[in-house]
């Protein structure tokens, strides 16, 4: 089997199981490429019918590329879309600031996922993340518990051999469960080609800059290139020497200084 | 021409080390420079740990005038946990100074400069910098950094799984930050340069046996501080004859005996408590708290208005906080009676400027060997760690090149002398 039917198969095999285990579950949709190709592949697993919703997180910052895609494929894919915003921190003024990226984010996305999570309930969450997108995740595990206050203890982990997941949760857990975990960013785009997935236009050059990470409008920059087609994305990121979150503004500062803290004894 | 200005801040490395060092005739170059200008012992900052430190020597001001008071800090209601960074920094620093004077600056991995504020030239964000392609003012310096292969920081995890592979990356990374800052003094323009090796910081906290006592990688830590010596000796051949160099420790270090949690202590006193429902966190500590600790030794106390739930009134403060500090006071060592807190503050006492507010209300700096931590919940009060040495107030060392630094007592007065 050539390597895309491959991981195709293997994460559609952690989405069944992850429902199964579970019931109470969602996806985290960003709408960014990622969790767009995860989205794919949920349907894929569940024949087009996702048995279970896919939750937004709304910044009320995001492009409005974003928001018009979101919207149109809620409604062609059926989806059963859940749209949540941190209405108590918007209420207070925090918005979308890249010179503190630790505020704005951990009030409206973690803080705003608490909330989402609290209110419906949810055991386990798909989530689009990759182990070479950062440092930090790549001590990640496909099934991945957050304690109640969304501790990641990532030196108390189990262990995931040969891919035998461990896909249990304490009571007062919820478990992540990122099923594409093994994939590379170029791993994406040749799956997007070979499935003619749907991707905002913010990915494609014009006038020389185009996005390679998505998020808040403020917080993203735009890089160099002229890859305006899949093809020439995918060619692009086969010499690129620039990372692909280059461009974001926050990145999971704060979990990744809190590990170095800890290290040295300081948390 | 403008004289330039060298700073090689070299974290932790204690007087009385160096001192040592020169006795035995090592580190030939750096004992050279010493015995030719000044070497002088200085004082530190309260609490003494890195962040607050170097943010002190920067701004040249104590920290209720910068505002850096911790590694991380709370913010009181909600309670919350923060880190902070440079972009809390309230006083200018001293190339932010030396800029607006048209000065041309190369800054290179000071703690607390994360995220890279704008300078006239070029600034390297140093410790807390998640991502090198953040690391730089201008963002697109960052490039040549990669392109020679520059490392913000060995990352601290690798000293628990291999000793030996954590020396080798700490003498590759000083190293190699040396060979780039000699690239930089030659092909940049430049009129005040500052460098900081925060390597020696990693040694001295894992390797501080090693080095008193002799151990399995004595000689590793040794060749380290060769390696160091002999790549001052060669900055030397790269300056200008009449530069002002400085030389400079943040803060000194002597061995740990003990790790103190501080918190789990206030718990046994009675003076912090949990609500019975629920994890014990500070984010759970019960309205009958007293008081709760921040690392290092920084005591806040349960103040209504102000904290959470607070329930000491404002009125109370002055004989609430004299109470907490009698309590302190009479915190002894079982084992040898040795008081754990060596000095007490109230922070006005050290402390003075517009953001006394967001100190803690006492400050406590340990007798020698006790590293003040804050965990809760996890029982003990004392425990051995992973780590072997720890920070002291007093052991820091100045030494200056055509600089009188003979005035200087503590690191908040360098500013001064290099903006002058």
């Amino acid at each position: 089997m050539d390597r895309l039917s491959e991981l195709e198969n293997q994460s559609i095999f952690i989405i069944r199981e992850g429902y199964n285990r579970f019931h109470k579950v969602a996806q985290l949709w960003s709408i960014g490429k990622d969790s767009t190709t995860l989205l794919w592949l949920i349907r894929k697993a569940f024949y087009g019918q996702i048995p279970f919703p896919v939750l937004h997180l709304d910044t009320g910052r995001k492009f409005k590329e974003i928001y018009e895609f979101r919207d149109k494929y809620a409604k062609e894919w059926k989806l059963n879309l859940i749209i949540h915003k941190n209405q108590e921190a918007i209420g207070r003024g925090i918005t979308c600031n890249p010179n503190n990226a630790l505020e704005c984010c951990g009030e409206l996305k973690t803080n705003a996922l608490k909330q989402a999570i609290e209110k419906h309930k949810f055991r386990a969450l798909y989530l689009g993340i990759r182990r070479d997108e950062h440092g930090i995740r790549a001590k990640e595990r496909v099934f991945s518990p957050r304690n109640e206050n969304f501790h990641w203890d990532y030196k108390a982990q189990p262990l995931e051999m040969w891919d035998h997941y461990k896909a249990q949760a304490e009571n007062e857990e919820h478990l992540r469960i990122h099923p594409l975990l093994g994939w590379t960013e170029l791993d994406i785009w040749e799956y997007i080609r070979r499935e003619n997935i749907p991707v905002t236009s913010l990915y494609f050059a014009v006038n020389g800059k185009r996005y390679r990470s998505i998020g808040c409008e403020p917080a993203c920059v735009p890089v160099d290139s002229q890859a305006d087609t899949i093809d020439k994305i995918i060619d692009e990121l086969k010499t690129t020497t620039v990372a692909e979150r280059a461009g974001r503004a926050q990145d999971k500062e704060s979990s990744y200084m809190m590990q170095k803290l800890r290290s040295l004894g300081y948390m | 021409m403008q004289i330039k200005t060298f700073v090689l801040g070299i974290d932790g490395v204690p007087y009385t080390f160096l001192q040592k060092q020169f006795a035995k005739g090592a580190m030939p170059n750096l004992k050279s420079i010493c015995e030719k200008n000044g070497f002088q012992q200085m004082n530190s900052v309260f609490p003494t740990i890195s962040a607050v430190a170097w943010a002190t020597y920067m701004a040249g001001v104590n920290p209720a005038r910068h505002n850096i008071m911790g590694f991380i800090d709370r913010i009181p209601n909600p309670f919350e946990i923060t880190i902070n960074t440079g972009s809390g920094r309230k006083a200018e620093s001293i190339w932010e100074a030396l800029s607006k004077k048209g000065q041309r600056v190369i800054v290179i991995n000071v703690p607390m400069t994360y995220p890279p504020l704008p300078v006239n030239g070029i600034l390297v964000s140093g410790f807390l910098c998640p991502d090198i392609a953040r690391v730089s003012y201008p963002a697109d310096f960052s490039r040549y950094l990669q392109d020679k292969g520059y490392c913000i920081d060995v990352d601290a995890q690798i000293a628990h799984e291999s000793r030996l592979t954590f020396i080798q990356q700490l003498q590759h990374v000083m190293k190699n930050r040396f060979d780039i800052a000699f690239d930089l003094i030659r092909e940049r323009e430049w009129d005040f340069f500052q460098m900081v090796i925060m390597e020696t910081d990693r040694l001295y906290h894992f390797f501080w046996d090693d080095l008193e006592d002799g151990h399995e990688y004595s000689g590793q830590v040794q060749t380290f501080f060769e390696q160091l010596d002999e790549k001052i000796g060669i900055l030397l051949d790269k300056l200008p004859r009449n530069s002002r160099v400085l030389f400079l420790s943040d803060h000194g270090f002597c061995r740990l005996n003990s790790e103190v949690q501080v918190n789990n202590w206030l718990e046994q006193t009675g003076l912090l408590k949990f609500s019975a429902d629920g994890k014990k966190n500070l984010q759970n500590y019960a309205p009958e708290t007293v008081c709760y600790s921040l690392l290092p030794g920084r005591i806040f106390l349960n103040l209504k208005g102000r904290e959470e739930r607070g329930t000491i009134k404002k009125e109370e403060y002055g004989s609430v906080r004299n109470y907490v500090k009698d309590v302190l006071a009479s915190f002894k060592n079982p084992q040898t009676g040795e008081n754990i807190f060596a000095r007490i503050f109230d922070r006005e006492e050290i402390y003075e400027g517009p953001y006394l507010e967001s100190a803690a209300d006492i400050i406590v700096h340990p007798s020698r060997g006790y590293d003040l931590k804050s965990r809760v919940g996890e029982g003990d009060i004392f425990n051995k760690c992973f780590m072997n040495g720890m920070h002291t107030y007093s052991d820091a060392f100045i030494s200056g090149i055509n600089l009188d630094v003979s005035t200087v007592k503590t690191i908040a007065d360098i500013k001064n002398i290099l903006t002058a």
